[in-house]
């Protein structure tokens, strides 16, 4: 297990976690403590009268606690990992507990179990009834979403600011109910438009043509290649079984985590992890949602090396994933950057042929250098082509000091002009510097 | 990009107002304009969405960076000194992350002392923490090196003052720049802080002479304060207060010569006759005489008492007693100062008087009449502490841990900065155990870096042992956090060794 510390606080759910999590570091608070090729475990004397039992799954990074906290992982299964990553000689022992055996048993019958009921039929009539009334429900939306576009290039957008905000919600409510989340969320979003700043018009024609070529994509699918019909269905919302990619092949390679950016709304947190093949130079983007702390299956961490196999959802630049297998945390590898902005502007004009609709990616690029140009923050590559820093991004002062001025390896995310660093290289360490 | 550019104009505007206008549009447009243009079963909102359409993506794939030869910033110098180890880079992020000033503090003076400066990394954090913080600012200038000074460069809020000599200081810079650089100098040369504050006096407004003045301590006179003397026909009543201020503080000074004088006639010993004339009994008489210089009251002696059950004389005694240094007595009275204590203390007015001598001993630093007077009282006067011998100051305040604790609590709390001697932390762990609700968390997290890691080995020792088990439940908690911010300690400790 090669996490850092910095790494395993990025695990956390929450700064008090963290706090915590670092004060159960301390050797003293364990009543036990091992570790073998599979799981690191302990026993941590809280305040009830039994030590609570904490396991991790060290290859998989899963946790199990049998404290009565919510959260997850709990700061039991921090202190522990936390613990190791400082003092990896204080855990000696290597023949796990029963405890710990009986969990790692059953996470194995789960998985058996999951497979069985994978390979059970399913009333390909019913199902093929559900799809066609699903359709039918999403055309009748799409034709709303159209005649609600058409009327505001009909009047102009030059009013839209002033509209009341259920003008957006109201038709996102509407997508909702036409079995279109996908369309709905870019409602949303084209409802959340900075209306503040100078040349919002830009961005929202940008969002609402979006929205437009998707109208279009679907009601044209017939005539598009299969591929982007797929890209075009997964942005209106049509849900791709995880079980059914799962079947299929996928990428196994060496992946570092780039970033990850959580986003919480409505009681829904999603994380969204930007991931980097470093032997298939693929770019992945696996997203994970958790109500209340339940529901996240892997834990990444910036930085983190995964091993594993990646299946991509159908599209016609392929860039979400879903893991089917993990299978271990010890390799570190390198990477290969692209040389400048002019391959990132061929990368992506590349992609825009393929998917007109496709939204900011990651790119790892040599040698960026921040500059200061006609007073805004600019990010310059070894041959002088410059791409602006996102507005107010976050860890600014901390990537220009780390720089010092001087080039250095970077991870980006974005599109066109604009980009935000996910992350630099200082010698061999790659350095978080995204959420 | 013009094309775009149009777009947004017609959006703007609406298609109920104004056809798309696709005028100057690139060639390679033709065939996909004629075929929207000319497409019939489409409505005008629809062939604009599409042009719209067609323009964002040959906007989006023809997007091409800036180039500029001649963009750039300077980049920062090389740094001299080496950068702190990992250990110490976990050490400060746990600090960041406790939040604690005092082990702040403390990490940024090791990392000072070693000669060693802070990673890049941990920069913007420290240079935030120089804003609200503004005593640390010397501190994280010296660990930021040569990177924090580039940087700081950057944000108007991190900027840091160019390195200036002190006496730059003092010719060109602010009142504040100008106060604390006479007090910087002050502390190691007396006689040239006097010397500066005395040539630029002329120049010097009534606020700022008074100001620059009060900024000195009185022992910088001790040597000399013949110039003080003089400063006493100053016209600004607020000048004059500084100067009559540091002159009460100067045994030679006019001003306590001129108490000296009226004090001496006011109190005198009595020999009187005892047990039927068989032995004598010495008394102290205190009575002002019938003449008194109005001098003193002209130079801060109150003429009235504010308590009705003190009267005018004896109030007006009682500060002549504060205002003298203390040996005078023994020439005057013929006695030893265990004596004249005794006589003091026996007196009617004995609390007050003894009062008075426990502040005269500590304003004159009469460290032979401090320890007499620390081991006759019955309270905890602490600027008794300054005037001991060092030796003697610790044993004075455990003593009084078990007197009068609060006012001891209360000292350490305001008045001393360093790091607590293992005794005495463990004295006033002692006390605190026994009120965690008032000496909770805050208070030992305030305190952290004054207790020595030292006390980690006996720590589990210290209980309040009390019947109320919420008292020991409070307490024990509040053990584990003192833990935790000494093992902390102990790591930003062991990181610079």
């Amino acid at each position: 297990m090669q996490l850092t510390e910095e790494q395993i606080l990025a695990l956390a759910p929450d700064e008090s976690s963290k706090k915590a999590g670092k004060d159960l570091s301390n050797p003293a608070k364990w009543v036990s403590k091992g570790i073998n090729e599979q799981a690191l475990w302990g026993e941590c004397q809280g305040s009830g009268s039994k030590p609570y039992q904490t396991q991790i799954d060290i290859v998989n990074i899963a946790f199990k606690c049998s404290c009565p906290s919510r959260k997850f992982p709990c700061k039991h299964g921090l202190g522990l990992l936390l613990l190791h990553a400082r003092n990896p000689a204080a855990v000696s022992d290597n023949v796990p507990p029963a405890w710990v055996q009986d969990w790692l048993d059953k996470r194995v019958q789960r998985e058996e179990k999951k497979a069985e009921r994978e390979s059970k039929p399913v009333d390909e009539a019913a199902q093929a009834k559900r799809k066609e009334a699903r359709e039918q429900s999403v055309e009748d939306g799409l034709e709303e979403l159209l005649l609600w576009i058409k009327d505001i290039v009909r009047n102009g957008i030059l009013t839209i600011p002033e509209k009341d905000p259920s003008f957006f919600s109201n038709m996102a409510r509407r997508m909702v109910d036409a079995k279109a989340p996908g369309l709905a969320g870019m409602v949303k979003a084209l409802g959340n438009t900075d209306f503040y700043k100078d040349g919002w018009q830009s961005p929202f024609m940008d969002q609402l043509l979006r929205i437009y070529l998707v109208i279009a994509g679907f009601n044209n699918r017939s005539g598009l290649p299969a591929l982007l019909t797929e890209d075009i269905r997964n942005l209106i919302g049509f849900t791709q079984q995880q079980e059914e990619l799962k079947m299929q092949t996928g990428i196994t390679d060496t992946w570092l985590v780039l970033a990850k950016q959580i986003t919480e709304e409505d009681n829904l947190l999603t994380e969204r992890n930007w991931l980097y093949g470093t032997q298939s130079n693929q770019y992945a983007l696996v997203l994970q949602f958790s109500v209340r702390g339940q529901g996240i299956t892997f834990s990444f961490s910036p930085g983190m090396y995964v091993q594993a196999e990646l299946v991509f959802y159908p599209s016609a630049q392929p860039l979400r994933a879903i893991i089917k297998r993990q299978l271990s945390t010890n390799a570190v590898t390198g990477y290969t950057p692209l040389r400048g902005w002019m391959q990132v502007a061929e990368t992506q004009a590349q992609g825009y042929t393929q998917l007109p609709v496709s939204s900011e990616r990651p790119f790892i690029v040599s040698q960026l250098r921040l500059v200061l140009h006609a007073g805004r923050w600019w990010l310059a590559d070894a041959g002088n082509h410059l791409v602006q820093l996102k507005d107010n991004y976050r860890h600014f002062y901390t990537l220009l000091s780390l720089s010092g001025g001087q080039p250095m390896n970077m991870a980006v995310l974005g599109k066109e002009h604009t980009y935000e660093p996910l992350g630099v290289w200082m010698e061999d360490y790659y350095l978080n510097l995204s959420n | 990009m013009q094309l775009w550019t149009d777009i947004v104009s017609n959006a703007l505007l609406g298609t109920d107002k104004q056809a798309p206008v696709t005028a100057g549009w690139p060639e390679d447009f033709t065939t996909a304009l004629t075929h929207i243009n000319g497409n019939t079963a489409i409505d005008k909102e629809e062939k604009f969405l599409q042009l719209a359409a067609l323009a964002f993506n040959y906007r989006q794939s023809g997007s091409l960076p800036l180039h500029k030869e001649d963009a750039g910033i300077p980049t920062a110098s090389e740094e001299i000194r080496p950068g702190c180890s990992m250990a110490a880079i976990q050490a400060f992020n746990d600090v960041v992350a406790e939040d604690n000033e005092g082990l702040l503090q403390l990490w940024l003076e090791c990392c000072a002392a070693s000669q060693q400066i802070a990673h890049p990394y941990m920069l913007p954090a420290l240079l935030d923490k120089a804003i609200s913080q503004k005593a640390l600012r010397p501190l994280v200038e010296s660990c930021a090196g040569e990177r924090g000074k580039w940087l700081a460069q950057f944000n108007p809020d991190w900027k840091m003052p160019a390195a200036v000599s002190l006496e730059e200081q003092w010719q060109t810079g602010t009142l504040a720049q100008r106060k604390a650089a006479l007090a910087q100098l002050s502390e190691t040369d007396p006689a040239a802080a006097r010397a500066w504050l005395q040539q630029t006096w002329p120049q010097e407004n009534a606020n700022a002479r008074a100001d620059l003045l009060s900024s000195l301590r009185p022992i910088v006179f001790a040597e000399d304060s013949s110039w003080l003397e003089v400063l006493l026909n100053e016209k600004s009543v607020k000048v004059k207060e500084v100067v009559m201020h540091l002159l009460r503080m100067q045994p030679g000074s006019s001003i306590v010569k001129l108490y000296w004088q009226v004090a001496q006639q006011a109190i005198s010993i009595k020999k009187e006759k005892a047990l039927l004339g068989l032995s004598s009994k010495t008394t102290l008489q205190v009575k002002l005489p019938d003449t008194v210089d109005e001098n003193i009251f002209k130079y801060g002696i109150e003429r009235l008492s504010s308590n009705k059950k003190i009267p005018d004389e004896a109030y007006i005694v009682e500060q002549l007693v504060q205002a003298v240094p203390p040996h005078l007595w023994e020439n005057h009275l013929q006695e030893t100062p265990e004596k004249i204590i005794t006589l003091f203390t026996e007196h009617s007015a004995g609390g007050r008087l003894y009062a008075a001598l426990e502040s005269a001993a500590s304003k004159f630093r009469n460290a032979q009449w401090a320890k007499l007077l620390v081991a006759e009282g019955n309270r905890f006067y602490y600027p008794l502490v300054y005037a001991l011998e060092p030796a003697e100051r610790e044993p004075y305040i455990i003593r009084s841990l078990t007197k009068t604790p609060e006012d001891v609590m209360t000292y350490l709390r305001q008045e001393v900065e360093g790091e607590w001697s293992l005794p005495l932390t463990r004295a006033v762990l002692e006390y605190a155990c026994k009120s965690p609700y008032s000496y909770n968390r805050l208070f030992f997290s305030k305190r952290a870096h004054q207790l020595p890691v030292e006390i980690l080995a006996s720590l589990d020792s210290i209980s309040p042992q009390r019947p109320e088990q919420h008292v020991n439940d409070a307490w024990n908690d509040i053990r584990a956090h003192i833990k935790k911010l000494l093992v902390l300690k102990q790591q930003i400790i062991n990181a610079f060794q």
